[in-house]
């Protein structure tokens, strides 16, 4: 958002753009994102499968896929340097010591042939060349143990694929906890973990955070785990952010039509069992369809003036601390 | 007549190690598990993760072969039917992978990958494939442009839709669907489950529905099942589970729901305990071993096979949980 960065920043963006060299030529798939985080506080970015959460991510580690994913706009500024111009060398010490990232797809990020064990003692031995190997699996074992993998040294033989969906997301976890970065991305961490697993790694990242004043950019589709843990949350539609504010004023009073939407498809406990649930009609735009105005007009369901779609919108903010896209209609 | 009956089903893993790749240890994934679905029936699967639910659902379609039990599917005992005998059965039955990476050929376009499940079953001319996938698409949300891209184009929830428009193409008359929304934001989470319960009605298919988001669990199921570390401790009416749980297992587990309402914040309970492993299992009652809780012992002793409690509600009744 339009905020000025500050000094105390931990992570900073500003007009954010990254995007894909594809077949049918360039895709923008984050169009201007600014945002800030403070060291040992929790940002939640929450938004439409596809919006572009794991692009704004995998653009801040500078992990974008080869060849063909760029970063074409904006700064990334990490304790007040700019990742977007670091060498690869610093970058490559920064990433899994200072700050590190927990990705979607496990698999994507566990070598599928190497033992887990041997990845983790790798991630130790990268950042930490001092320490004994003895040293090192024993803080291997402790990680494992506090993400709730039992079975020890037997587990540090497997190899990913012996591994459970949620085993295998702890593993990574253990794996972005074991240096205890200063700023953690996590990219839907807690999918494949049932609800008490899910508190437990909640608790020990809140944890790492107190005592060191870790930052947290969680990326998370589940408004509960946003609503338990985040201190603030960005509300991400088509590539931007419309609505930014802390988790109370945004889930006490959402000003943007599509964060009011995406409130109201929660799915209730109270609801009437196996009868059809509410859902925001029709489909995200697709990235080639993007306006220059409000991009949620077509599905809002709400009458908007071709001024609004057609040309850029301002970010407001609202009420101290609330910043939303200033789209006539959609904005309540 | 059931659509599926598994009776007393398990799996163990076999761990090997050393340079004759002997056979170190091994993992009870799934030890002794028994539950039938009827045809139209969703059962909701629920469980820490790790207890064994992803192997149980491949296990049930026999993309493993079980280690003891049975699973008789409409009839027929596939317990330990070769490839060539399941492979007129794969039509009927079909799985929703927790990780699309896992089942989406990164190399195959979206187009090939949909129409796949008919080329293997000879099903369509070209063109009439091409309609059919297309069609799919749209039912899952994806637009029409997805057709000729590959997998890795897409985000992580579209990758979701891919593997269960797959899953969906033939109109199975069972699908295991192992997390189908985890990776979708509660919008198009909506759209997918209502395409799961529309398939229902219009075709009456069955669901083995494993999930760890209690309230879609709720609301998509008939019963409910509870796991843990590798069997089932609970089961009953989705309704009398969620308002009547009896094991402790299943009672923490509905404790700990987060509600999506920063105003009703509090603290994160905790289970005590390590998290037991089913390498080496503790005997008897696997929860009460890990809460230490003092009648544990007394469950050495039981058959802890499940006990019907009240009409349809069975729970294992072990005194340290119930
Ligand atoms: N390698 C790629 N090539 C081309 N397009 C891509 C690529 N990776 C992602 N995209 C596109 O970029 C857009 C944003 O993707 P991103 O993965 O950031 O979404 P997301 O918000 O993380 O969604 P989800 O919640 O489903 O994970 C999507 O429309 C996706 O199709
Ligand atoms: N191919 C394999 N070889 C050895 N062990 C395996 C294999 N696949 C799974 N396991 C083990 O079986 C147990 C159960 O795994 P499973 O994937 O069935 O769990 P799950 O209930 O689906 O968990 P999650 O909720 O995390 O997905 C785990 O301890 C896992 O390590
Ligand atoms: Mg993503
Ligand atoms: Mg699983």
């Amino acid at each position: 958002m339009s905020q000025s960065p500050s000094s105390t920043d931990l992570l900073a963006l500003r007009d954010l753009r990254a995007g894909f060299d594809t077949e049918e030529g360039w895709r923008l798939a984050v169009d201007g994102i600014s945002l800030a985080l403070q060291p040992g506080r929790s940002l939640g970015l929450v938004g439409e499968s596809g919006c572009g959460k794991s692009v704004t991510a995998l653009s801040i580690m500078r992990l974008l896929p080869q060849p063909h994913g760029h970063v074409v706009g904006g700064s990334i500024a990490f304790e007040g340097q700019d990742l977007a111009t670091l060498p690869q060398a610093e970058l490559a010490s920064l990433r899994g010591g200072a700050m590190s990232m927990i990705f979607q797809e496990p698999m994507t990020a566990l070598h599928p042939v190497r033992s887990i064990g041997d990845q983790l003692l790798e991630a130790l031995r990268l950042h930490d060349r001092q320490g004994s190997a003895q040293a090192h699996e024993a803080r291997v074992l402790e990680m494992l143990q506090r993400v709730g993998i039992a079975g020890g040294r037997d587990r540090l033989r497997q190899y990913p694929h012996q591994l459970s969906g949620g085993m295998r997301q702890r593993v990574m976890i253990a794996m972005a906890l074991l240096n205890r970065p200063r700023l953690l991305i996590a990219d839907e961490p807690t999918t494949a973990l049932d609800v008490t697993v899910q508190a437990q790694i909640l608790e020990l990242i809140a944890d790492l955070q107190r005592e060191m004043g870790m930052g947290v950019l969680l990326i998370t589709h589940d408004l509960g785990v946003v609503a338990q843990y985040c201190d603030e949350v960005a509300v991400m539609y088509a590539g931007r952010i419309v609505e930014r504010a802390s988790v109370q004023q945004l889930f006490a009073k959402p000003r943007h039509a599509y964060t009011r939407a995406l409130l109201a498809s929660r799915p209730r406990l109270e609801g009437k069992p196996k009868t059809l649930l509410p859902a925001i009609a029709g489909q995200v735009p697709s990235l080639r369809d993007w306006v220059s105005g409000c991009r949620f007009a077509p599905r809002s369901g709400l009458a908007h003036e071709p001024a609004w779609t057609q040309q850029p919108l301002a970010v407001v903010e609202i009420e101290p601390g609330h910043w939303v896209e200033h789209c006539p209609a959609c904005l309540s | 007549m059931s659509l599926l009956e598994v009776t007393d089903l398990s799996l163990h893993f076999a761990l090997r190690g050393g340079l004759l790749r002997r056979q170190v240890a091994k993992c009870r994934a799934v030890d002794g598990v028994s539950f039938t679905l009827q045809p139209g029936e969703t059962l909701g699967l629920v469980g820490e993760s790790g207890c064994g639910k992803t192997t149980l659902g491949k296990t049930v379609v026999r993309l493993l072969e079980p280690t003891a039990g049975r699973i008789i599917f409409d009839g027929c005992d596939i317990s330990h039917a070769s490839a060539s005998q399941l492979r007129p059965l794969r039509r009927e039955m079909q799985m929703v992978f927790q990780d699309p990476a896992e089942s989406l050929n990164p190399r195959h376009t979206v187009g090939d990958l949909i129409e796949e499940p008919f080329v293997v079953q000879g099903l369509g001319s070209g063109a009439q494939r091409r309609e059919w996938a297309h069609e799919l698409l749209g039912r899952v949300g994806l637009s029409a442009d997805a057709y000729q891209r590959f997998p890795f184009e897409f985000s992580g929830g579209q990758r979701q839709r891919i593997g269960i428009a797959r899953a969906i193409a033939l109109k199975p008359k069972l699908l295991i669907c192992d997390e189908p929304v985890s990776a979708l934001d509660v919008s198009v989470q909506s759209q997918v489950l209502n395409l799961l319960l529309e398939l229902q009605r219009e075709m009456g298919m069955s669901f083995l529905f494993i999930a760890h988001g209690l309230n879609v669990v709720k609301h998509m199921s008939d019963r409910v099942a509870v796991m843990y570390l590798g069997r089932i401790v609970e089961m009953a009416g989705a309704e009398e589970l969620y308002r009547h749980p009896r094991h402790a297992y299943t009672k923490a587990l509905l404790d700990a729901i987060p509600e999506a309402d920063p105003a009703l914040r509090r603290p994160r309970r905790l289970l005590q305990g390590d998290v037991p492993s089913p390498i080496n299992p503790p005997p008897g009652c696997a929860f009460g071993a890990r809460m230490k809780h003092p009648l544990y012992p007394q469950s050495l002793e039981m058959d802890l096979s499940l006990r019907e409690v009240s009409p349809g509600h069975w729970v294992q009744p072990c005194p340290c949980c119930t």
